[in-house]
């Protein structure tokens, strides 16, 4: 692996019987690089993820990710029967889960809940705990799909901030899946666009977001939306089109 | 329309503690059965009154027929459930996680399932002679296929998904089946403990029809003549399964905790 990136994918190949869905598809993140994947739905975003994540196969080609790494999916994905904390430390050794474990519930702010059971936390809560989870082992490479897609506005507010001062706290390279663009630019340093199988287009979006008064911003949003749908003859994927998030399955 | 409080209903149960709206109708019942044996509504021949079998248990108690004879028959039929129920779990673990064991297994543990295992007991006897062995073995396989069955189907109920996210995080496989698959699993694994804990008991008097030489079904054989014996042996294998009962429901209760909020 080269230190300088975290991932590099070349050649990508994954098919489902006949259908190509990751098509000799190419991707490098660099260290600490924050990318936000979007694409159509059923475009492939998952399959590509997972692949990072080690949970599909490689038929053909080659990627190199870090042994380190933690995926936040887009239902927490807690075990009902442990308390918050074990959900936390889940697979640490044993003798630092419970430090370990505190310290990363008070960073996304639930240290108090720490003794409590999954099935009494928020939908927002349960995700912070996710992320907590993900990030207690320090990963050197964050799989994010779509870990806001359910929660309401006001939390995805919050939630943006967290993620953008964890981020900037453990630095890890960081993949994050979305439908929503505006999510997209406001996070990531680079956005890149998922068509036909291929990264279609990239877009440095590193200094935007600082300010949104930037034409640069509307410009970046507006060519975004463009590649997602507008002008493309798919005009039925319209919630993609209106920048909207779209709650997945 | 307003909805208040202390409905009827809520404040029965809040005041009347759960185990005593439990005994009302055992208790009634018993009552029933002393007043029809004092006003002779049947013959002592028929059924003794409760007053002469309690006095038939204190008799027994105090010439150690029946303390010792429990023991015996509740070690026989605790170690033979211990036996079934382990090799249950441990079968419906591996053949709801695995295909192929699946593939080895299954049909042949169904069918098994469908022979009333009492019916081998002449089998067992010709085979294993008239000792423990036979009696330990007959509790063994009528305990262990209940509880086959129920970590089976509980088995294949764990979310999918909760195990990818165990298996993302590092778990081994012991480690996953301890805290994604048992867990999930349970609440149907304590179903099976406690149908395999229930019939224990059965199989236990069925087992006990074998040259008996020390048990619950020696007093029974020895009672012939005796009728309040017997009745006495029926109340006593109904109080094992019900303090068994009781012991399940209470790990229930401590193994389910988190499903309350
Ligand atoms: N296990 C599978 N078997 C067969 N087809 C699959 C499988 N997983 C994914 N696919 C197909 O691959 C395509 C890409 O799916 P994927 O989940 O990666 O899309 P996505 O971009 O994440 O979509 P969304 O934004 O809706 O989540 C879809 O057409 C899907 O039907
Ligand atoms: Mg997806």
């Amino acid at each position: 692996m080269t230190p300088m990136n975290a991932v590099t994918v070349s050649g990508l190949r994954r098919a489902f019987g006949s259908h190509v869905v990751l098509d000799r598809l190419d991707l490098t993140i660099a260290d600490s690089e924050f990318v936000a994947l979007v694409g159509r739905s059923g475009g492939g975003k998952t399959t590509l993820l997972r692949t990072l994540a080690g949970l599909g196969p490689v038929a053909e080609g080659s990627v190199e990710v870090p042994a380190l790494r933690s995926v936040v999916f887009q239902e927490p994905r807690l075990l009902p029967w442990r308390r918050v904390w074990q959900n936390v430390s889940l697979g640490l050794p044993r003798s630092r889960r419970r430090d370990e474990a505190t310290r990363a519930l008070t960073e996304v702010g639930l240290a108090d809940h720490a003794q409590a059971w999954p099935l009494t936390l928020s939908g927002g809560e349960a995700q912070r705990v996710a992320l907590a989870r993900a990030l207690v082992r320090e990963p050197e490479l964050l799989l994010l799909d779509e870990p806001f897609g359910a929660l309401d506005a006001l939390t995805r507010i919050h939630m943006h901030a967290l993620v953008r001062q964890l981020h900037e706290r453990h630095r890890p390279a960081v993949l994050l899946v979305t439908h929503d663009v505006d999510e997209a630019l406001e996070l990531a340093d680079r956005v890149i666009v998922l068509r036909d199988g291929r990264l279609d287009e990239q877009i440095e979006t590193r200094e935007l977001f600082e300010d949104r008064r930037d034409p640069r911003f509307e410009q970046a949003r507006a060519r975004l939306l463009s590649l997602l749908g507008v002008t493309d003859t798919h005009v039925t994927d319209t919630s993609v089109a209106d920048g909207q998030a779209v709650g997945g399955p | 329309m307003t909805f208040s409080a202390g409905s009827a209903e809520r404040r029965w149960r809040l005041r009347v503690p759960s185990l005593v709206r439990r005994a009302i109708v055992p208790i009634l019942l018993i009552a029933l059965w002393q007043v029809g044996s004092s006003a002779s509504w049947w013959s002592t021949e028929v059924l003794p009154a409760p007053w002469d079998v309690a006095h038939e248990f204190v008799t027994l108690c105090n010439n150690g027929q029946l303390p010792s004879n429990l023991w015996v028959s509740v070690r026989r039929a605790l170690t033979g459930a211990a036996i079934g129920i382990a090799v249950g779990l441990a079968l419906g673990v591996a053949v709801g996680l695995r295909r192929p064991v699946e593939e080895a297994l299954d049909a042949t543990l169904q069918m098994l399932r469908t022979i009333p295992f009492l019916v081998i007991l002449p089998l067992f006897i010709l085979w294993f002679g008239v000792d423990e062995t036979p009696k330990i073995l007959i509790i063994t396989i009528g305990t262990a296929l209940p509880m086959y069955i129920n970590t089976m189907s509980g088995v294949r109920t764990v979310d999918p998904r909760l195990l990818e996210m165990g298996r993302q995080f590092g778990l081994n496989r012991l480690r996953l089946i301890a805290t994604v698959v048992l867990p999930g699993a349970m609440p149907s694994i304590l179903t099976g403990v406690r149908y395999s804990l229930g019939l224990s008991w059965l199989a236990l008097v069925v087992a006990e029809q074998i040259n008996a030489q020390k048990g619950l079904g020696l007093l029974i054989y020895n009672a012939q003549s005796l009728f309040q014996t017997k009745i006495l042996m029926v109340v006593v294998y109904a109080a094992l399964g019900l303090i068994t009962d009781i012991i399940v429901r209470l790990a229930e209760h401590r193994l389910l905790s988190w499903r309350s909020r």
